[in-house]
């Protein structure tokens, strides 16, 4: 597999480079600063805590690599937890069912969200905004309030650790693997960043972009739903309208991995920084004991700064080119 | 020599007609490719020869009319069905994807991947190398396709479509971006081919070329096939009278009996801006470069591609300003680090990327001729739609753009009458220097010859104009004074008259001096 790491896969992975170095400073500042922090528990804390937001930026990611957006990401995470939630005590659910029908409505909701935006041509940020509409509405119709519970047996699978080593961490692990292998190493994956890059040139070459566009939506709401499961694993129970900020959340993440919003450049590599940095943001403020008004400013801060810094970067990279 | 392998129709095309909202693209059009032979396809600007091809390699379906393959009626559904079926397309508009390595690029599309759907790596790029070999070796498979220089990305753009083996291959404007030299490789290279069996259809608005490579020649006109021809049975004055239907004599109007003088409207002083570090895109940059324009004379500015000549122009109109050196307009020195600037220094600028940066392709032709000069129709804010009217219609006249109206869309023009629009645009501006970059690449012949003649009409008025063009003849038949740039300098400078190809070609290889 050496030679597989040649080309434009390596360029595009060289990319988060610096968002690794910020988040390692991060890491470094706050190891000094905060002992609160160096603990185990902490550790396995913050893993936890980036793990919902890192699982759904993958589709994120996969999407804004198309050159589109979904903002149906987030109801699709509540509505897998929603789903999830009738699993447990009482519920109408068998844990495995519940989990096959959050992960096909997920698809279905990227399923659909992809023939719109080939088929009827609707913009995407337009298409996934009238399907995050929709798919809140059956969150909400299914539980119109936080509640239910989750299979314990399954519950308790998640949330296994051993030492540093969590469940969760490992999930997320297994993700980003196969989400980076599926992009740098497949037709599919390749054809996503072709189709992102420049839609009617992938066309002439032969790509199916309509089916790609398909392929990368439906892709983003299974992840959307694989988030909800996982974020389900923390909660225990079903929230219709947990996911809400997850869809914007995915987009900064992406972005701030280095993932541009006009398609065709970045990758999952990045985006697994940029979740982390912003969810490390949050727990070093939470141990800071700082308002979370003051937390929400630092966080639109880190984000504004870094989009300086790519498109800093991405001048010098148009005037070398 | 020509046809003389025994050669039969691969592919055929029958009766095809393509109706777009509101313009018959293409009427009752009937072509044959055969193998051993290259089909050359004339026409002007607007005359069907894209739509054709485009039908032929899948992009477009036909409203009428069929195509056959080796005899059999075909339906090329897609471009990418056009290639299983060996029919392999270089379109005018280059079609790489900057982010991704040649060799991605030259197997995108019909990348080998194992049964598990995982590429196979090291297949694309011996593949990708082995159809590099035969256009262009020098070309390094790992390099990604935005460090390339245009003539570079031509080149792989070739060698995508050769890289699929295909009977027929077709060639569009293949040539526009290529120097002298680069043209004769390809040239050759297309010789090859045909001696191999493909059927090459060859689109190009240089006639030495077509005269150079063909076998037959297809001419069309208004979307219809005036003719096809062998090659000898042509010489250049035919050929260009059945494109245009009617005799061409002159094509470029008499130059300016005396040299000018007096003050001059331009003046560079050792203007430079640093060369770019060595690996990245094919320009030299321009070091220390010094000339001038004189009002009422036409300059042209010559030499191969990239030798530095983009960044001199887009450095006099501020793109990319000029990091050392003077810049004197009317004498004055100013400082022009904008195009703002240059704009209010009285300099506009025709830039060669007319879709990407001279035009804005979903406004009108209207709105896009008023875009630089806005001042000058509005009165307390507000834009008077009567007098922008009146200005639009006015140039559309003098420039006769073909057009219904000056409310068309500009994006559903033909690139000569795009080029039209900007020149209007830059009109409205009552420039004291225009500069222009390719001005007529890819544009028809007639059409070149209205812009040539009104760039003269604008010299004698006192405009001075600085071309910058790879066409030699339209160097030498335009310019009062030519100079030309070697490795980011000016090797010399030529007066149009005194000016041949020879002389030209040695300077503008370095060798030989003033």
């Amino acid at each position: 597999m050496r030679k597989g790491w040649r080309g434009s896969v390596v360029r595009q992975a060289r990319r988060a480079i610096p968002i690794y170095l910020l988040v390692l400073g991060l890491v470094a500042m706050t190891l000094v600063v905060s002992p609160t922090f160096r603990t185990e528990q902490n550790f396995r804390n913050v893993v936890a805590q980036v793990t919902p937001l890192a699982a759904v930026a993958v589709g994120q990611t996969v999407v804004l690599l198309l050159g589109g957006i979904d903002l149906s990401i987030g109801s699709v995470v509540s509505l897998a937890t929603v789903i999830l939630s009738f699993s447990g005590r009482n519920g109408s659910l068998h844990i495995g069912p519940a989990l096959l029908l959050a992960l096909a409505a997920g698809a279905l909701v990227g399923f659909l969200n992809g023939l719109g935006v080939v088929r009827l041509r609707i913009p995407p940020l337009l298409m996934t905004l009238a399907s995050m509409a929709v798919v809140k509405g059956v969150a909400l119709y299914l539980r119109d309030a936080p509640g239910g519970s989750v299979d314990r047996a399954f519950t308790r699978f998640l949330n296994w650790h051993a030492g540093p080593v969590t469940m969760f961490g490992l999930a997320l692990l297994v993700l980003y693997l196969a989400a980076w292998a599926f992009l740098s190493f497949t037709r599919p994956g390749r054809h996503l960043y072709a189709t992102g890059g420049d839609r009617e040139h992938a066309r002439r070459s032969g790509v199916n972009v309509d089916w790609t566009t398909i392929l990368g939506y439906t892709l983003a709401g299974l992840v959307g739903a694989i988030g909800g499961i996982l974020l389900a694993g923390r909660i225990y129970s079903g929230d219709p309208v947990i996911g809400d900020a997850y869809s914007l959340d995915s987009v900064a993440a992406s972005v701030l991995g280095g993932t541009s919003l006009l398609g065709g450049i970045g990758g999952v590599v990045g985006t697994l920084a940029g979740a982390v940095l912003l969810a490390m943001t949050n727990n070093i403020l939470n141990l800071l004991n700082v308002f979370s008004f003051y937390q929400y400013i630092v966080k639109g801060l880190i984000l504004a700064g870094a989009l300086v810094l790519y498109h800093v970067r991405g001048r010098g990279a148009h005037r070398a080119a | 020599m020509p046809g003389t392998t025994s050669s039969q129709v691969v592919l055929e095309g029958r009766n095809l007609t393509k109706t777009f909202p509101g313009v018959k693209a293409l009427t009752d059009v009937t072509i044959q490719c055969k193998s051993h032979q290259v089909l050359a396809l004339v026409g002007e600007n607007g005359a069907g020869k894209s739509t054709l091809v485009n039908l032929l390699c899948g992009v477009y379906q036909p409203d009428g009319g069929e195509i056959l393959l080796n005899g059999t009626p075909t339906r090329v559904r897609d471009p990418h069905h056009a290639a299983t079926l060996g029919i392999a397309t270089v379109h005018q508009e280059l079609s790489l994807l900057p982010h991704l390595t040649v060799a991605e690029n030259i197997l995108l599309g019909s990348e080998p991947a194992g049964r598990t759907g995982f590429l196979r790596t090291s297949d694309i790029y011996r593949r990708a190398a082995e159809a590099l070999a035969d256009i262009s070796p020098s070309i390094d498979v790992d390099a990604m396709v935005y460090d390339l220089s245009p003539a570079e990305r031509q080149m792989v753009e070739i060698a995508k479509a050769w890289s699929q083996r295909p009977r027929v291959l077709i060639l569009d404007e293949p040539t526009s971006s290529l120097s002298k030299v680069e043209a004769q490789n390809l040239l050759s290279l297309v010789t090859r081919l045909r001696s191999q069996g493909t059927s090459v259809i060859f689109i190009s608005h240089r006639l030495d070329e077509v005269f150079e490579i063909s076998d037959e020649v297809m001419v069309m006109k208004d979307g219809h096939r005036v003719d096809t021809l062998p090659i000898g049975e042509l010489d250049r004055g035919k050929l260009i009278q059945l494109m245009v239907g009617r005799e061409m004599t002159q094509t470029f109007p008499p130059r300016r009996p005396t040299p000018a003088s007096g003050r001059p409207l331009l003046e560079l002083r050792d203007a430079a801006r640093p060369a770019r570090p060595l690996g990245t895109a094919g320009s030299a940059g321009s070091c220390g470069v010094s000339l001038t324009v004189y009002p009422g004379e036409i300059v042209g500015l010559g030499g191969l591609e990239g030798q530095g000549q983009r960044d001199l122009i887009r450095g006099i109109f501020g793109a990319e300003p000029f990091s050392r050196g003077q810049v004197l307009i009317d004498g004055k020195a100013v400082r022009i680090d904008s195009p703002e600037a240059a704009i209010a220094a009285g300099v506009a600028f025709i830039p060669d990327d007319r879709k990407a940066e001279g035009l804005v392709l979903p406004l009108s032709i209207r709105e896009n001729m008023i875009l630089a000069s806005l001042a000058r129709v509005v009165r307390f804010g507000f834009l008077q739609g009567k007098r922008e009217q009146a200005m639009a219609d006015d140039y559309m006249g003098k420039l006769a753009v073909k057009a219904p109206s000056a409310d068309q869309v500009v994006g559903n023009l033909s690139g000569g009458n795009q080029q039209k629009v900007i020149l209007a645009k830059w009109l409205l501006t009552q420039p004291k220097l225009l500069v222009l970059h390719e001005p007529t690449r890819g544009i028809d012949i007639q059409t070149k010859v209205e812009i040539y003649r009104l760039l003269r009409q604008l010299a004698e008025q006192g405009v001075g104009v600085l071309i910058a063009t790879g066409d030699m003849l339209e160097l030498i038949g335009l310019s009062d004074r030519i100079y030309i740039m070697y490795e980011g300098s000016v090797t010399g400078e030529v007066r149009g008259a005194e000016a041949t190809e020879e002389r030209l070609m040695a300077l503008s290889s370095g060798g030989g001096t003033a």
